[in-house]
């Protein structure tokens, strides 16, 4: 399957700009010409490098139609695509129920927003083309063992000596960084800085240096999608830094607010099909509708939350659209949806009774509707721990929004 | 979901001015503390600024402005814990605005639009002991009708002959109807128990009504002013967290009360855009429009009691005393909650008419 040459289809999209239907049908054409309708069962019990092979082959057909890169601006060789249009990419994707590019999240998005507004020219033209033409997969080293949500007391330590930076520490939760070609560092380059974010620096690491020792993570589904990441004297040249010396915590907030909800956006378009499909799979398998009023009722304010938290990430795409900041609604619905990913995965998980409970063989890259509905709750701690815990966003709305005394 | 329209807004910064004068916390208390069934003064001023006829067509005497508006008042009258008994008169509308026939627009529409008529409508129910005859005799009795205190005019339901329910439309002020108010444990409405005694209803006034529908639109109104209650109870309770001091510190730094308040923000936000988004729905007729509706109700009613309910726990004490008026919001939305049908009731309409909606796209 992922073995095949890219087959030409009728279909262009970007032939469509500015005719939002006549896009769409394009997007929707493509996408059924193009993703094989066993994906899902060709990945279930694969090993790594079969998905790995998968996500390069989806991202090779996402680019020959000029949709891998579709928000990144025209001057960056991306598509330009309104807003508007990705929603629409977006939409069509979580219809038919396609591959997710979950290897590239940070070579979309927290890369290029990084650099876009950090980066020198240099460094743009380097790493931007390698992700656009050559596929180059990132990772992120912010957290550490002593460094998780009081992300900065971390200790990785960069100092200068000559050309290079000389770094030692350890990183940790790095997604794919087992396949990464670079890595997005933080470390410290001034211990003696006033205040610990003070002295933090951002870097370009060669995930290929010298020094560099990767270990898988195994998590509580049993897949291993996170890494440490062990830096030995690794040297980092010193054109390698992003923006000055000491002034990584700010870089770190573009980072961190890189995608503009098109993320969850994209997760709670397939958290609506996957519903519809789950309630129909339910009452086929009863012979009529949730007849449990308790779990009926439960599901049913899910689909209240779930509708809520859609307009909400609708309201925040428009505003992203006006150029407006919405860093305070983005940590609203952050929470919003991390608590309903997990109150629905675990409904379902607890609807299919023993039936879910059976051990099944891993399922790569089919987001939180794999088909295995206790793993699909697991890894919906994904979203309650990581990008700020629920407890760290509880904090953040309840100082910066209601205006509560730290 | 778009941000509320210039007008909405206008309409929505009218209301909060009046009431911000009107209903204010003394005037609540003011008027909790007499013996005054409703108070007239914010009738009158409602009635003069059209609050009655917000919803009901320009033909008619009113203001037709349609739905959005209806729920930017209740949300507003929620949120200043207002004593003004006007749904029973907004469902009395809507039902004629369906079901009368031209006359009976003609004659109740306009009046009701400019609040010289205050009315009730009421569902079956197991309060609800009511009998028409053959001959069209109404005998029975009906309690616990919310706004019937003060009201003049009524649609009750009957059991017709065969026990098939039917709506009548009766004036209260006849010899052989008693209305005998019953205060609410919601100090700021009150209901009644109307008693009738052998009534000859005129066929005509036997009108046509679409009881789920008048359900679903209760629930809608409802669900505003319980959102408006919960936001109000809210805002009070986070200015509460900032200046109350235990050990030395504002018991808003506390994370474990911190994370709370945090829990209901997020609610009331997507509470909020639930809300926004059903007005549309009905603005468009759209099919999903009912579901969605009854959506509100026990989803916007349920978030609103868990928002009002931690309120008095957060505010300690002072929130369990008479004198703090925490108490007002929690029973106002506790109120919200039971009528017209409970949280259960509506979540298993809202999973039906899913259900529905399923089976249309497929």
């Amino acid at each position: 399957m992922m073995d095949q040459t890219v087959n030409p289809t009728p279909f262009y999209p970007l032939g469509h700009v500015g005719d939002i239907i006549a896009f769409r049908a394009a997007v929707a054409g493509w996408l059924n010409a193009t993703v094989p309708p066993d994906w899902r069962q060709n990945l279930t019990g694969a090993s790594e490098e079969t998905y790995l092979k998968f996500q390069n082959w989806w991202f090779d057909q996402l680019k020959s139609v000029g949709l891998a890169t579709p928000h990144w601006p025209k001057s960056w060789g991306g598509a330009g695509l309104p807003l508007s249009h990705q929603v629409v990419m977006i939409e069509e994707l979580a219809r038919i129920g396609g591959p997710m590019a979950e290897m590239f999240v940070v070579s979309l998005f927290h890369m290029p927003a990084t650099l876009f507004a950090n980066g020198s020219p240099a460094q743009c033209d380097r790493y931007l083309t390698g992700v656009r033409d050559r596929g180059e997969i990132w990772c992120q080293g912010f957290s550490e063992p002593g460094a998780g949500s009081d992300l900065s007391a971390l200790r990785t330590r960069a100092e200068r000596k000559g050309d290079v930076y000389v770094v030692n520490g350890q990183k940790v939760w790095s997604s794919f960084g087992m396949h990464a070609d670079f890595c997005l560092l933080l470390a410290r380059t001034n211990p003696q800085a006033p205040k610990k974010n003070a002295g933090i620096s951002y870097f370009i690491l060669d995930m290929r240096a010298a020094g560099v020792t990767v270990r898988p993570i195994r998590q509580i589904t049993g897949r291993a999608e996170f890494t440490e990441i062990f830096l030995d004297n690794v040297e980092i040249p010193v054109e390698n830094l992003i923006g000055a010396e000491n002034a990584g915590w700010q870089i770190a907030q573009s980072t961190l607010a890189a995608e503009r909800g098109l993320l969850i956006f994209e997760h709670a378009e397939r958290m609506t099909h996957a519903l519809r499909r789950d309630y129909q799979a339910l009452t086929e398998q009863h012979g009529k509708p949730l007849e449990d009023a308790g779990l009926r009722r439960e599901f049913t304010k899910r689909y209240a939350e779930l509708t809520a938290v859609r307009l909400l990430i609708k309201q925040m795409i428009e505003q992203g659209e006006h150029g407006q900041d919405s860093g305070l609604l983005a940590a609203v619905i952050k929470l919003y949806w991390a608590q309903l990913l997990q109150n629905y995965t675990s409904l379902m998980a607890r609807m299919r009774g023993l039936d879910a409970q059976r051990a099944m063989p891993l399922s790569l890259g089919t987001g939180h509707n794999s088909g295995d509905y206790l793993s699909d709750f697991l890894q919906s701690y994904g979203w309650t721990i990581a990008g700020g815990t629920n407890e760290i966003m509880r904090t953040l709305i309840a100082e910066r929004i209601l205006g509560l005394p730290r | 979901m778009t941000a509320e329209t210039e007008d909405l807004a206008a309409l929505r910064e009218a209301i909060r001015d009046v009431l911000s004068t009107q209903a204010d916390r003394a005037a609540v208390r003011k008027f909790i503390n007499s013996t005054a069934a409703m108070d007239a003064s914010l009738w009158a001023q409602g009635a003069e600024l059209g609050w009655f006829g917000l919803n009901i067509p320009e033909d008619d005497g009113g203001l037709g402005l349609g739905v959005s508006a209806l729920l930017v008042l209740f949300e507003e009258l929620g949120r200043a814990v207002a004593p003004l008994p006007v749904l029973g008169t907004v469902l009395a509308a809507e039902a004629i605005v369906h079901g009368g026939n031209a006359a009976q627009r003609a004659g109740f529409l306009p009046r009701l639009a400019a609040g010289q008529r205050p009315a009730v409508f009421a569902l079956p129910g197991l309060n609800a002991n009511l009998l028409l005859s053959e001959h069209h005799i109404l005998s029975g009795d009906i309690s616990l009708v919310i706004d019937a205190a003060t009201a003049q005019l009524a649609i009750l339901p009957a059991s017709g002959v065969g026990g098939d329910p039917v709506f009548c439309l009766l004036d209260l002020s006849q010899a052989n109807v008693a209305v005998e108010p019953q205060k609410m444990a919601d100090l700021t409405r009150q209901a009644a128990t109307i008693t009738v005694s052998d009534l000859r209803i005129d066929p005509s006034a036997i009108l046509p009504v679409d009881a789920a529908a008048m359900a679903n639109f209760a629930g809608l109104l409802l669900s505003a002013d319980a959102l408006g209650a919960a936001q109000g109870v809210f805002e009070l309770t986070v200015d509460y967290m900032k200046t109350r001091e235990q050990f030395g510190k504002p018991i808003g730094s506390f994370q474990a009360l911190k994370h709370r308040a945090a829990e209901h923000h997020i609610a009331l936000v997507g509470a909020r855009a639930l809300l926004a988004h059903t007005a549309t729905l009905w603005e468009t007729r759209h099919p999903d429009a009912a579901f969605h509706t009854a959506l509100c109700k026990a989803h916007i009613c349920e978030v609103a009691l868990t928002v009002a309910t931690d309120a008095v726990q957060l505010h300690g004490g002072i929130g369990f005393t008479w004198e703090h008026e925490c108490h007002l919001f929690l029973k106002r939305i506790y109120l919200n909650n039971q009528l017209f049908g409970t949280t259960a009731t509506f979540y298993d309409t809202a999973f039906d008419g899913l259900a529905e909606s399923f089976s249309r796209a497929a």
